[in-house]
């Protein structure tokens, strides 16, 4: 009897690999910004280890070289100089941007600050919009998820008349939807009042558990961070030891 | 063994799931289908379209102007002398002669005497006469129906040649004309030429004829009975014939000879009708030897027309071209702010993992839509501009042909694509970080 299309496929997925295998590693990276003449280091030779499963919360002063960190973990820019970059045990220095572009679909799901749901479409088909981009068939996936963080009641609704907290369980939902390797949250709470942050922040934990995922999350707030099971602090583009 | 130890993995993982009441993963990503994809490569596009309506409407209305201009500029150019051209080819003849350095498009004058007709008659190829009739016009310009006319003068016993099968709608054709005809005849006796001062003013009166097509008397709100002053005469209307006849004004040859050339037989231009069997062409090389003139084929004149305006149709294909070309600088500049105003949703859709390709496809997509939008607006403003100016105008011609309209959807969509492809690649090109961070 052939699975159906919403059980897990046969093949052992990464999740299920042992905990003690790292599923991102970078070392030495550095990220430069030229300002005329003169040069900024925003990233100063970061050394990072993730393991699969871990929920890792990274804290630092604005400016300190967060997001910058978490665009290049995430294949979304690459670094000025590094010497190991590794998602799911494959390199990806000297990547052109159609091979990064891939790992990236594959591997990593984004949860931002701001939420970035695509405001011309319904929360149910920015939902859909995640698996599509996978090829994968939308077949009430999209449904279920939405129905799993409570939304379905408006999951027809454009992102414009969902309240900020819905916005970004929506934004969950889209980011784990398609099963990555890696739950990369820029500060997923920075815009969200207090109980939102909560709801928020324990649908975060519990995608992290129920999916066996594997994320770095990024917050100013010592509370959210404390969800986490490491937490790490930069300061001036490098982590404080 | 493997099988067992991955059905052991998955019943262990669907119990978990039952457990968190998490749904299940979409867990594999090498199974990577087409159809999804494409899907939201037209979904999305169309969602965009209709969450910015003014927008979008605004786009497909630019790409519309543009295309309805290119399809009623070519449409109407083309048209009116398309008319021209199958009017003439309602004449019961295969051949036309004309004054050796004229064109098909001139206006009149009397190039030919009435040697010419006799020489016409007389032409044989291979030793067998081919002509069967040779039919004068004397051709002129009037301005009737508050624009400016060609009338034929023809012979009223050559007016069936012209009619054709076309029917009479109102009157009778040229009732008194042949009586002048006779009395000419009678004047001229075995001379070719009679004295015009013998001719009474009433007689001339009686023989100012006009027949005239239905579309002119629609202009000019014209009834059998009615009565213009032309050449500084009154003349009568006696018929209304259909549409489609070679000319929009008939007179009586004699009469028009009579009161613009003193009686001389003189004609403008023959038409020629042929022999049964005969071969045209070679007939057409006889008669223009015989009389040194020129001698078109009567089925080639819609080329020859078309020839003599080449200039203005490409003075027209130039502004058309034009008009196409700020259309889709209209276009291109639309969807170039369109990519830097959604700069951040291309970091957004680049975090989702869209392609290069996904991202031009998305943006060719849109643009495709919006013109194929904007050219069933113009295809549709096209026949609106056609009633009205066919309304307004009813002598003008506005023939919307197939091919027209093929050229209109081919340019609204071929441009469509293409204008986006510029902003598509820039979309395409944006370094995803720096999308998500632009505000």
């Amino acid at each position: 009897m052939s699975p159906r299309s919403d059980q897990i496929s046969l093949s052992v997925s990464a999740s299920q690999r042992p905990r003690d295998v790292p599923i991102l590693r970078a070392a030495g990276i550095w990220k430069d910004y030229a300002h005329g003449d003169r040069v900024e280091h925003v990233l100063r030779g970061i050394d990072l280890t993730v393991r699969r499963g871990e929920f890792v919360a990274i804290m630092g002063p604005s400016g300190c070289g967060k997001t910058t960190l978490l665009n290049i973990l995430g294949l979304m820019a690459t670094p000025t100089r590094a010497d190991e970059l590794t998602l799911d045990s494959q390199s990806c220095l000297n990547l052109d941007d159609r091979a990064r572009t891939d790992l990236r679909r594959r591997n990593v799901g984004f949860v931002f600050q701001r939420f970035n749901l695509m405001s011309s479409i319904s929360a149910v088909a920015n939902v859909r919009l995640a698996l599509s981009l996978k090829g994968i068939s939308v077949d009430g996936q999209a449904d279920r998820i939405l129905e799993r963080v409570g939304l379905s009641a408006v999951k027809q609704r454009k992102p414009g008349s969902l309240s900020i907290g819905e916005q970004q369980r929506v934004a969950i939902a889209r980011a784990v939807v398609a099963n990555p390797r890696l739950l990369l949250a820029d500060e997923p709470t920075g815009n969200l009042d207090s109980d939102n942050a909560r709801a928020v922040l324990g649908l975060l934990r519990e995608c992290h558990k129920a999916y066996g995922l594997t994320t770095v999350m990024i917050t100013h707030n010592e509370e959210v961070a404390a969800a986490a099971d490491r937490v790490l602090r930069m300061k001036d583009g490098t982590f404080e030891s | 063994m493997v099988r067992e130890f991955e059905n052991a993995e998955r019943l262990s993982y669907d119990a978990a799931r039952h457990l968190t009441a998490v749904p299940a993963r979409p867990d594999n990503p090498g199974r990577w289908s087409l159809r999804p994809w494409a899907y939201s490569v037209l979904t999305l596009p169309i969602a965009n379209l209709l969450h910015r309506k003014l927008r979008s409407a605004l786009c497909a209305a630019a790409v519309g102007i543009g295309i309805a201009m290119l399809v009623v500029q070519l449409s109407l150019s083309h048209g009116m002398l398309n008319e021209v051209a199958e009017r003439m080819q309602s004449v019961d003849a295969e051949l036309i002669v004309l004054p050796k350095h004229a064109n098909v498009i001139f206006q009149g004058g009397t190039a030919f005497g009435d040697g010419y007709a006799e020489r016409i008659a007389a032409v044989e190829v291979n030793g067998r006469p081919v002509v069967r009739k040779v039919i004068p016009v004397f051709l002129d310009t009037i301005r009737l129906g508050g624009q400016q006319q060609r009338i034929f003068g023809v012979d009223p016993d050559d007016m069936q040649e012209f009619l054709g099968a076309r029917s009479l709608l109102a009157g009778t054709l040229f009732p008194d004309a042949r009586r002048f005809k006779n009395r000419l005849e009678q004047l001229r006796g075995d001379r070719r030429h009679y004295d015009p001062e013998e001719v009474s003013d009433d007689e001339i009166r009686a023989a100012s004829e006009l027949i005239i097509d239905r579309r002119l008397a629609s202009v000019g709100n014209y009834h059998v009975g009615d009565r213009s002053t032309i050449f500084g005469r009154e003349f009568r209307i006696v018929a209304i014939v259909e549409s489609g006849v070679a000319g929009r004004v008939f007179a009586p040859l004699q009469t028009l000879r009579h009161i613009l050339n003193g009686g001389v037989p003189w004609s403008s231009m023959f038409f020629v009708k042929l022999q049964r069997a005969t071969d045209t062409e070679a007939a057409a090389a006889a008669i223009a030897d015989a009389v040194h003139q020129k001698v078109e084929l009567k089925s080639e004149y819609g080329n020859l027309l078309r020839e003599s305006f080449a200039q203005i149709y490409t003075y027209m294909n130039i502004a058309s071209g034009v008009a196409l070309a700020v259309c889709f600088l209209f276009i291109m500049l639309t969807m170039y702010t369109l990519v830097l105003a959604r700069t951040r949703e291309i970091g957004v859709l680049k975090s989702l993992g869209a392609s290069r390709r996904y991202l031009l496809a998305m943006a060719v997509s849109e643009s495709t839509l919006i013109c194929a939008a904007g050219t069933a607006l113009g295809i549709g403003v096209s026949y609106v501009v056609r009633w009205a100016i066919e309304g307004l105008m009813p002598l003008a011609t506005v023939q919307i042909q197939a091919r027209w309209l093929l050229l209109g959807a081919g340019v609204g969509l071929l441009g469509g694509a293409a204008s986006a492809l510029y902003p598509g690649l820039k979309a395409a090109r944006l370094d995803p970080a720096t999308a998500l961070a632009f505000e």
